[in-house]
């Protein structure tokens, strides 16, 4: 699995077609918008930030089903837009939100193949 | 060595943090100096966090949520971990009654607590103070910088002021780096 972050609109999406030039558009899962089977069998799953707030707000944990998606899909192209940089949210939603996407992303990218930040459309590789 | 660790929220700063200062320390004393209040659920969650990290690492605990330059004797000659500046500038800025605070000090915005330049003033001399009286050091701060997002007054004149307690003692560390999720970004 190859993970990449970065904040938002900084080019995430056009650096993995970059370092993937095969990747086909119906192959990029939306975690904002696309349901769960379809994003369980794209290759890339982009703003994973999305999707765990999505699942959260059914009171679901991501882990579980990370887990699973990468059992099926263990050579995914995950990308997520960095939320963690700002002042501490006082709804506790937006707390748990932000605090479960950061614990999320360290272990994602501590099992990643490769873990890209993406600062004006540039790549830089952190491992 | 002196190193400033910074990062966002579940970052793996706390962690990253603890594994530099553990690599520097020699078999003298570690100290960790924790500056987070224990005054709300999600902070006795986060500390309960931090705890559990820490267990068997060898680190002696003190407690201080103001005015860190009491602390200069205690600390010397030690490997000091002080977590975090973000937590000690809000506590000088937002405490009713900081404690050990100048008589005269003037409230800032809100009625409550310093003077922003005072509690700017209190949060640099103080670390200042303990990253030179330890031998080794690591500071942990917080990147609120980026969420693209106005708060009220009060809360920007924090974001303001943490960006100065940063600057400056940044330039007083040998190494600044940035944590993005678990991984060491050295900052030049």
């Amino acid at each position: 699995m190859v993970l990449i972050v970065g904040g938002r609109s900084q080019g995430k999406l056009d650096f993995a077609r970059s370092l993937f030039p095969g990747i086909k558009e119906s192959e990029i899962g939306d975690g904002r918008t696309d349901s769960l089977p379809v994003l369980q069998s794209s290759k890339v799953l982009t703003h994973y930030e999305a999707l765990v707030r999505r699942r959260l707000s059914e009171g679901q944990d991501s882990a579980v089903w990370t887990d699973e998606y990468l059992k099926v899909c263990p050579e995914a192209v995950i990308i997520s837009d960095e939320i963690g940089s700002g002042i501490i949210p006082l709804e506790p939603f937006e707390e748990e939100w932000r605090e479960s996407t950061g614990r999320l992303l360290c272990a994602l990218a501590q099992r990643s193949e490769s873990f890209y930040r993406v600062i004006c459309g540039m790549g830089q590789r952190l491992k | 060595m002196k190193v400033l660790v910074t990062g966002g929220a579940a970052s793996g700063k706390s962690e990253y943090a603890e594994k530099v200062l553990l690599s520097l320390a020699g078999s003298g004393e570690k100290l960790y100096i924790a500056c987070m209040r224990n005054d709300s659920e999600a902070a006795k969650k986060r500390i309960a966090r931090h705890r559990a990290l820490r267990e068997g690492k060898g680190f002696v605990t003190i407690e201080k949520d103001t005015g860190l330059g009491d602390l200069t004797e205690r600390v010397r000659g030690t490997s000091l971990l002080i977590e975090g500046a973000g937590m000690l500038l809000s506590n000088e800025m937002f405490s009713p009654n900081p404690a050990g605070a100048p008589e005269n000090f003037s409230p800032a915005a809100g009625g409550q607590g310093l003077s922003v330049k005072t509690a700017v003033e209190r949060t640099v001399s103080g670390i200042s103070t303990l990253l030179q009286a330890a031998d080794q050091a690591v500071l942990v701060t917080d990147e609120i910088f980026s969420d693209g997002r106005d708060y009220d007054e009060l809360t920007m004149a924090y974001i303001r002021a943490l960006g100065e307690v940063n600057r400056r003692l940044a330039a007083l560390c040998d190494r600044r780096v940035e944590v993005v999720y678990s991984y060491p970004v050295e900052i030049f």
